[in-house]
């Protein structure tokens, strides 16, 4: 039965395995801390690595494990859900620009070579990554075309101010020369977004589970407050705006055609989910949302960092509002 | 890189060729028989118009896609009835809550899950063939949102059920033939309790249907009054007194599947605005689409109706697993009726002063459409069906 939203045993085991390996309680701590360095825990990548995270949507005759965009969704979603810091995103991105384009570094790249994001800064020429401290490899990204570069030279990376998401290590790029090998087309792009998206929907999704728990528990007035009706209706809110990232997401994911518009709505809705959930989030803790100890404002941080990753919401409008609606079958 | 998920996977929508053969099947009839004139609002047109397109399509086998093939249906898979809707939907063909919408969405799947042979048979294909028009006799006057509040009442005398009391709100009663009756029978324990499901044909004597002007200033709903109406035993659906688990089947499916056309068709009326606002232009000349201000509204409108759409697809891909629809069907209810407003109201705003031309079709729909966070559960009460029952929160009230 082909037609299908709901994740099979494959992958709910995808899913489970994922849930198993990173833990959103030492993501949390370790983005507390805003230590310098690296942002990703070596541990994880190195066991992510292993599962073949990076070569899920590779053929199996290319080394990879043969699965598909949907698989790549949900892996994404989880590392959304539980807050996981690292270049995730460019790696995953770049194997499958290695494999399109035939590059050398495809083998390095599955076997846990981080790939930092490199997008086009307008005004200076240069370029902007969050990826400052974790990258050996760079992908250049843009709505149209991409380019693998590999390590550069340590006088290119220009530290800028600290974001307010703490698992950015943001940074100016200047090459010395113009980027000579890039690749036409719009799907690793479109990919991008996509994954952006579902990480979206993860945090708004995680946001939704911080506040059930917490409201189920928490007594004023002598009952739980997740019983009063205003808790209670921004709790539905809240999951209906997850529910709608997450479908969406996958909707995306599985649809061929037209898939960048669809990758656009499912990112324009995800921010939204993720962005408004966290503050709804932060708001049902009362005084505890208020502080640094708690979560919510983790998923706060992190959801507009990933909003503002790629593109400003001038273009990802005209990214949905270009032609007519995508057909999903 | 593929984008598509690879074949054998269940989270994919790659359609076999029997399925993309039936959907083209399905285009092909639909681009050929569904009606071009625009429904009817009002009165004996409109109900004939209903009753015609009901008809032609269960001459041609598309009626009751989903149900069993033993009572006039077609037993056709989830994908395909997913398919059928989508088609319906392109089609353009007429998704407005017609006069068959009870007896399609929610009585006949009713009667499906929950009556007794004798019933299924009487009323099944009828209902299918346009012949039966049927209407929801839940709400009264003291009971809306709080519906086990209800108080008509049905004494047994002999081998009838004998009903006193007053329903409102009964969308096409004056028009129809048969009636969802939820009748007290009992007071029990609980208030759920005690309450009776019964299959009320409208001829009976002592029923009254008095229409009531909605905002729209058509006759879509009445007041209905029972005086001494008998009705046979044989017409209850499941038992005496265990009426509300019946009623509850009932609401799911109109919560649940009730509006897959209209979901699945709103990507498409947000289109036709896309498309508005690239030729209508401002006092300056300039097109709408390049105000950021109207680009936003519509880019919102058309992402959320992607989401609907995706939302639609899980329910229906929870529903393949189970044989009622869940609480969850109630968070996309929520997004999609109030989306339904906001598109509705694109639709007026972006025409300017012609926008608010009585009588047209975008006046209509966006006064009518309020109706979409009122009727089937306020907004309100699905908000509480999603806390309570999907995030399993400590109950209110
Ligand atoms: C176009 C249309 C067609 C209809 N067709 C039918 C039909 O065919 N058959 C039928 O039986 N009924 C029908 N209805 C009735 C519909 O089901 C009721 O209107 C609906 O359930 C609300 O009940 P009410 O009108 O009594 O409003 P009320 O229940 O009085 O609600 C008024 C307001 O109070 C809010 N409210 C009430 N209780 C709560 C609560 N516990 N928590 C939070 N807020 C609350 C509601 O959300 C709403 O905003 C139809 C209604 C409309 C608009």
């Amino acid at each position: 039965m082909p037609l299908d939203l709901l994740p099979d045993d494959l992958q709910r085991a995808i899913i489970d395995a994922a849930t198993d390996l990173l833990d959103p309680v030492a993501a949390a701590a370790s983005l507390r801390t805003r230590a310098d360095g690296p942002v990703r825990d070596l541990g994880v990548w190195d066991k992510a690595t292993a599962q073949g995270w990076f070569g899920l949507a590779i053929p199996e005759d290319a080394g990879g494990l043969g699965l598909g965009t949907g698989e790549l969704a949900l892996i994404h979603h989880a590392l959304g859900r539980t807050l996981t810091p690292g270049p995730y995103l460019g790696t995953t991105v770049a194997a499958t620009v290695a494999h399109a384009t035939g590059s050398p570094l495809l083998a390095e790249v599955m076997a846990g070579l981080p790939v930092g994001i490199l997008t086009t800064d307008e005004p200076s020429g240069s370029f902007r990554t969050v990826d400052r401290e974790d990258a050996g490899a760079w992908l250049v990204l843009s709505p149209d075309r991409a380019a693998l570069l590999g390590a550069l030279p340590a006088g290119a990376i220009a530290a800028t101010p600290d974001s307010m998401d703490p698992g950015a290590r943001p940074a100016l790029v200047t090459l010395d020369s113009d980027v000579e090998c890039y690749v036409e087309g719009t799907r690793p792009w479109t990919l991008a977004i996509l994954l952006v998206a579902a990480q979206l929907a993860g945090i708004a999704q995680a946001a939704v589970a911080g506040s059930v728990a917490h409201t189920s528990v928490r007594e004023q007035f002598g009952r739980p407050i997740g019983g009063f009706q205003m808790v209670q209706q921004r709790c539905a809110d809240m999951a209906t705006r997850a529910d709608a990232a997450t479908q969406l997401c996958l909707l995306a994911a599985l649809t061929d055609a037209d898939a960048a518009q669809l990758a656009a709505s499912a990112l324009l809705v995800a921010a939204d989910a993720a962005v408004t959930n966290a503050r709804d989030d932060i708001q049902n803790h009362g005084g505890m949302g208020f502080t640094w100890e708690v979560d919510s404002h983790l998923r706060l941080r992190r959801a507009h960092g990933l909003r503002a990753l790629l593109c400003d919401p001038t273009d990802l409008r005209h990214a949905v509002l270009a032609g007519t609606s995508a057909r999903a079958w | 890189m593929s984008n598509s998920a690879e074949p054998g996977a269940l989270l994919d929508l790659t359609l076999t060729a029997g399925e993309r053969a039936f959907r083209d099947e399905v285009a092909t009839w639909l681009a050929e028989n569904a009606p071009r004139e625009r429904r009817p609002y009002d009165g004996r047109a409109m109900v004939e118009f209903d009753r015609a397109w009901q008809r032609r399509q269960f001459d041609a086998g598309w009626a009751g896609i989903s149900w069993p093939a033993e009572y006039g249906g077609r037993g056709l898979s989830l994908v395909q009835q997913v398919i059928w809707y989508s088609e319906y939907a392109r089609a353009g063909a007429p998704t407005e809550t017609g006069v068959c919408f009870v007896g399609n969405a929610h009585a006949g799947p009713t009667l499906i899950a929950c009556a007794d042979e004798q019933l299924k048979q009487r009323h099944l294909p009828a209902i299918l063939s346009g012949e039966e028009i049927w209407c929801q006799g839940f709400s009264e006057p003291g009971a809306g949102s709080d519906l086990a509040g209800l108080s008509t009442r049905a004494a047994v005398d002999g081998d009838h059920l004998v009903v006193n009391g007053q329903k409102i709100w009964t969308s096409y009663a004056h028009h129809a033939q048969q009636q969802e009756l939820l009748v007290r029978t009992s007071t029990g324990a609980r208030r759920q309790d005690g309450i009776t499901w019964v299959v009320c044909p409208m001829d009976t004597p002592g029923i009254e249907a008095r229409p009531i002007t909605t905002i729209t200033g058509h006759d879509d709903f009445c007041a209905v009054f029972y005086d001494d109406v008998r009705i046979p035993l044989s017409n209850v659906v499941g038992t005496i007194d265990d009426g509300w688990r019946v009623a509850m089947s009932t609401l799911s499916f109109e919560r649940g599947t009730g509006f897959l056309p209209e979901q699945v068709e709103l990507v498409a009326r947000v289109d036709e605005l896309v498309e508005l606002a690239r030729t209508r232009t401002d006092r300056a000349g300039r097109t709408l689409i390049c105000d950021a201000g109207w680009a936003e509204r519509l880019a919102t409108a058309r992402a959320e109706a992607h989401a609907v759409l995706a939302m639609t697809l899980a329910v229906v891909s929870r529903n393949a697993r189970s044989t009622l629809p869940g609480p969850e069907a109630s968070m996309v209810r929520l997004l999609f009726s109030q989306l339904q407003q906001r598109v509705s109201a694109l639709a007026v705003d972006l025409r300017g002063l012609e926008g608010l031309q009585e009588g047209s079709p975008w006046v209509h729909d966006y006064l009518y459409l309020f109706a979409t966070t009122i009727a089937a559960g306020t907004k309100d009460v699905q908000r509480s069906i999603v806390a309570e029952r999907v995030l399993g929160l400590p109950r209110g009230r």
